[in-house]
């Protein structure tokens, strides 16, 4: 019963996103307003209808209904309850649902709080937003199913099918919950469970800005206001897609037992494209904000980011991407393409259309190569810049190789630790300097000046590094950038807490709560800063200093792993957990100068048909000790374990947190204008009346 | 009655755009700096980074690759992986698989079973046991061929299409009921 009512939600969204296109589209040419209301409430009704779905294929992986062919592939009756619920995303199929309902959820949300205030715009961004859920709910109706279900054919043979065949038998259910694959042990890990979920949320939140665009284009509306109503948008699936990819490095650096966190594979480069241009709009919509300046360019970058967003989606999803992450080969490749270069092509053509009626010129020009917009549009290149050299690296080579001398050509990990370290350096950088020139026009001596504590601190910082850890120049350079973007951050902060406390005399606390409450834009984003900078220092740290050692002891034996530690191998256990899989589990106990630091556990789970290394660290902010037992004799006297010293990686993390934190604090809600302003223009108002 | 705004006129001013002609040749060569910057940097990365990417057949044929740098990729055959974890020696064997299939999976599986694949021992060094590497995976290496026919990788991706892919259930015996 369960694939009846979802397979029905699922075409009753179809239908309803259809209807929106073309209400909302017709209506508004033909100024039918009750219409284009009747288009806005059908695509309201895309979330409860993929909901219902959504809930018809959990109650499917909760109930063991196997007949399923997904709940087949991704559960088994050993499948604890907690996982069965995440299996929803656990593949192909179930995914693209989710995916689905996660951009309803986005479009009713942007179609509810926007309907009144942007109703020029509306209609436009509600068939846009449509337009891209009926595409991804197609795919699902008609490439991968989420409720099609295996049938027996006359000939005893298991088939596939959506609808039932005619003739077509039950297969017995023992047999199938007998053959049921179970969930993927690699995913079953916390960050694998949340990052996902994240990293779509992160996609589709782009459908919003992409669709007021749009609107903005189709419509004539070029006002700021497809702007006001997107940034925080933007903001919010920014935050969502950093969230993704810090939470799938963290997975891969727990599961993957490398050691690592990033790996220049072309699927998580593909989901880092749009951050990156998403960044750079970020950006410049402030400039179009405060000076009206690079209206086309912002329009270019919020069509891009959604673009690389849909390239990231057809990556992962199509399986033609040589990459450990992508789903398997499906027949979605072409649909996915075709629609990335019709979504791509229809928003640049409306661009370039308004750009030569003179509709999106400029209202200043650039007074002077240290302005603020000047750094902020050099600032802008850089991230464009990296997009475009990852983009080569991990798609335009092999293609164009494929194409040009019928040989495919990849671009390993070695072009892009050339390439990337230079742009990283510039955009640390202009991190640091940008901030502090002023609009129009700054001066070299005033903006030598602003920077002068933050360079000093810097400088103190770096020498510190110098005499107390292992360096050399091409780190110091980088710790150097990194810093100097983080202590202008700090600066500004204090300078304007300072401010607040020395004009109204109030405590830390207050000035720092109003500070930030007055304007959340401002110290949100140095709050992001301060969050990138750890990001950088910990990566730094991690990559060119990691040390690793191979040691094969026996129970009691202690080794020098380090100049600082030692470890001991204490002992290992064999059991069996209460799903079936055989768990060896080694001890080992930390030490520094003879004494105890703490213990650590590696282990090793043999699930049937493979097993999962799963490491044990200790964990400080200033390295990992981090150790997987790769092997053991049959009496468990001797074992062997890959010992990593990573210095400084969880200062990513913590960055990450830090960056959550500051984005959260930008995007969050405030008066647009100040109280006092408020309370002058309703005085005004009053004695005119 | 007063209006108190806070947007911008959306109306272009146009006395404010315009800008002198080397000022607008200064960021004009500024932009070109920039991007003479990037386009070296891409084409030392280029060069220095680049690997072709070949099947199983094309390295073991063509004796020009004995020595180079490339990216292959072949089926793993589960009953060859030798593991030593005192000394983190890897070694397998892998068999083409063509550049065009439908489905993975069954490219994968007649990679394997088919004797008359070409096949390559694959010896790796200091590795832990990558959890993917299982019989019928496929194996993403970067490498050398050496002279001796071996193929000595540093880097090797997997991927699993029975995990990632959907698949059917073989059933032996099916007991049914009718619709």
């Amino acid at each position: 019963m369960s694939a009846e009512i979802g397979l029905a939600a699922v075409g009753l969204a179809f239908l309803a996103a259809l209807y929106a296109i073309f209400a909302c589209v017709y209506g508004e040419r033909t100024y039918q307003g009750r219409l284009v209301l009747s288009g806005r409430n059908a695509a309201l009704l895309t979330f409860p209808l993929l909901l219902i779905a959504v809930c018809a294929l959990w109650t499917a992986l909760l109930s063991g209904d196997y007949q399923i062919s997904y709940v087949w592939s991704v559960s088994n009756p050993q499948t604890p309850i907690f996982y069965r619920i995440t299996a929803l995303w656990g593949s192909q199929q179930g995914s693209l649902l989710f995916w689905s309902l996660l951009m309803s959820g986005f479009s009713a949300v942007a179609i509810w709080l926007n309907w009144r205030s942007e109703r020029r715009l509306m209609p436009y961004a509600t068939a846009v937003m449509m337009a891209t859920l009926a595409f991804f709910i197609g795919l699902l109706l008609f490439f991968e199913n989420p409720f099609a279900r295996y049938w027996l054919d006359s000939a005893q043979q298991v088939i596939q099918s959506t609808l039932i065949p005619a003739n077509a038998l039950t297969p017995d259910a023992g047999q199938l919950a007998a053959t049921a694959k179970g969930l993927n042990p690699l995913l079953r890990h916390f960050g694998m469970i949340i990052h996902p979920p994240m990293l779509y949320l992160g996609f589709t939140g782009f459908v919003v800005p992409f669709a007021f665009a749009l609107a903005a284009l189709a419509s004539g509306d070029l006002s700021p206001n497809w702007i006001k109503a997107t940034r925080r948008w933007t903001l919010i699936a920014w935050l969502f897609l950093s969230l993704g990819l810090i939470l799938g490095g963290r997975w891969a650096y727990d599961v993957l037992g490398w050691g690592g966190y990033w790996g220049w594979d072309p699927v998580e480069n593909a989901a880092f494209l749009p951050w990156l241009i998403g960044t750079a709009f970020l950006h410049s919509v402030m400039i179009q904000q405060k000076r009206g300046m690079l209206k086309v360019w912002n329009m270019v970058l919020v069509l891009l980011t959604f673009s690389a967003v849909l390239f990231g989606t057809f990556a992962t999803r199509s399986g033609v991407i040589e990459s450990v992450h992508s789903f398997a080969r499906s027949q979605i490749g072409f649909p996915m393409l075709t629609f990335w270069a019709t979504m791509t092509i229809i928003g640049l053509g409306l661009l370039v259309w308004r750009w030569q009626r003179g509709e999106l010129r400029d209202e200043h020009a650039f007074a002077g190569l240290l302005s603020r917009e000047t750094l902020f549009v050099l600032n802008n290149v850089i991230f464009v810049a990296l997009a475009l050299v990852i983009f080569w690296g991990s798609f335009g080579a092999p293609i164009l190789s494929e194409l040009v001398l019928h040989t495919e050509i990849t671009l390993g990990k070695e072009y892009f630790m050339q390439v990337t370290p230079p742009l990283f350096l510039a955009m640390y950088l202009l991190m640091g300097i940008a901030p502090l020139s002023a609009w129009s026009a700054t001066t070299i001596a005033r903006l030598g000046n602003a920077l002068f504590v933050p360079a000093l601190l810097t400088l103190i910082t770096v020498a510190g590094i110098v005499f107390t850890s292992p360096t050399t120049l091409v780190s110091l350079i980088g710790y150097a950038a990194a810093f100097l973007a983080g202590y202008v951050a700090l600066w500004e902060t204090y300078r304007g807490i300072r401010a607040r406390r020395g004009g109204k005399r109030e405590s830390w606390a207050a000035a720092i709560q109003a500070l930030f409450r007055r304007n959340p834009q401002r110290y949100g984003g140095y709050l992001v800063h301060l969050g990138i900078t750890i990001i950088g220092i910990g990566v730094i740290g991690s990559t060119l200093f990691q040390l690793e050692t191979r040691q094969t002891l026996r129970q009691g034996e202690t080794v020098q792993i380090s100049p600082e530690y030692q470890i001991r191998f204490d002992a290992l256990e064999r059991g069996i957990s209460a799903d079936g899989r055989e768990i060896d589990t080694a001890t080992l106990t930390l030490l520094q100068d003879s004494k105890i630091v703490t213990q650590i556990t590696p282990r090793i789970d043999n699930f049937p048909g493979q097993a999962m290394t799963i490491s044990g660290a200790y964990s400080t902010l200033e390295k990992d000790v981090y150790v997987l037992l790769t092997g053991a004799d049959a009496t468990g006297q001797t074992a062997t374990f890959k010992i990593y010293i990573n210095p400084l990686v969880n200062l990513v993390w913590w960055g990450g947190v830090i960056l959550i934190l500051g984005t959260l604090l930008a995007a969050w809600p405030h008066d647009a204008v100040p109280e006092r302003a408020r309370q002058t223009a309703s005085k005004i108002a009053k004695a005119a009346a | 009655m007063a209006q108190l705004t806070w947007e911008k006129s959306s109306l272009p001013n146009k006395s404010k755009t315009s800008r002198p002609a080397w000022e607008r040749y200064k960021f004009l060569a500024g932009g070109g700096v920039l991007l003479a910057i990037v386009a070296i940097l891409v084409l030392s990365g280029t060069l220095s980074g680049a690997r072709f990417f070949l099947s199983v057949d094309s390295v073991v044929h063509n004796a020009s690759y004995v020595g180079q740098t490339v990216r292959l990729t072949g089926a793993v055959l589960g009953d060859t992986i030798v593991y030593d974890p005192k000394t983190g020696d890897l070694a397998f064997t892998i068999a083409h698989v063509p550049d065009q299939f439908d489905d993975l999976a069954t490219a994968l599986h007649e990679s394997v079973t088919d004797p008359s694949r070409t096949r390559l021992k694959i010896v790796m060094k200091n590795q832990v046991m990558p959890d993917l590497l299982q019989h019928e995976a496929q194996a993403i290496l970067t490498g050398k061929m050496g002279d001796d026919g071996m193929f000595y990788a540093t880097e090797l991706n997997l991927k699993c299409p029975s995990r990632f892919g959907q698949g059917m259930p073989e059933l032996n015996h099916p007991v049914v009921k009718t619709n």
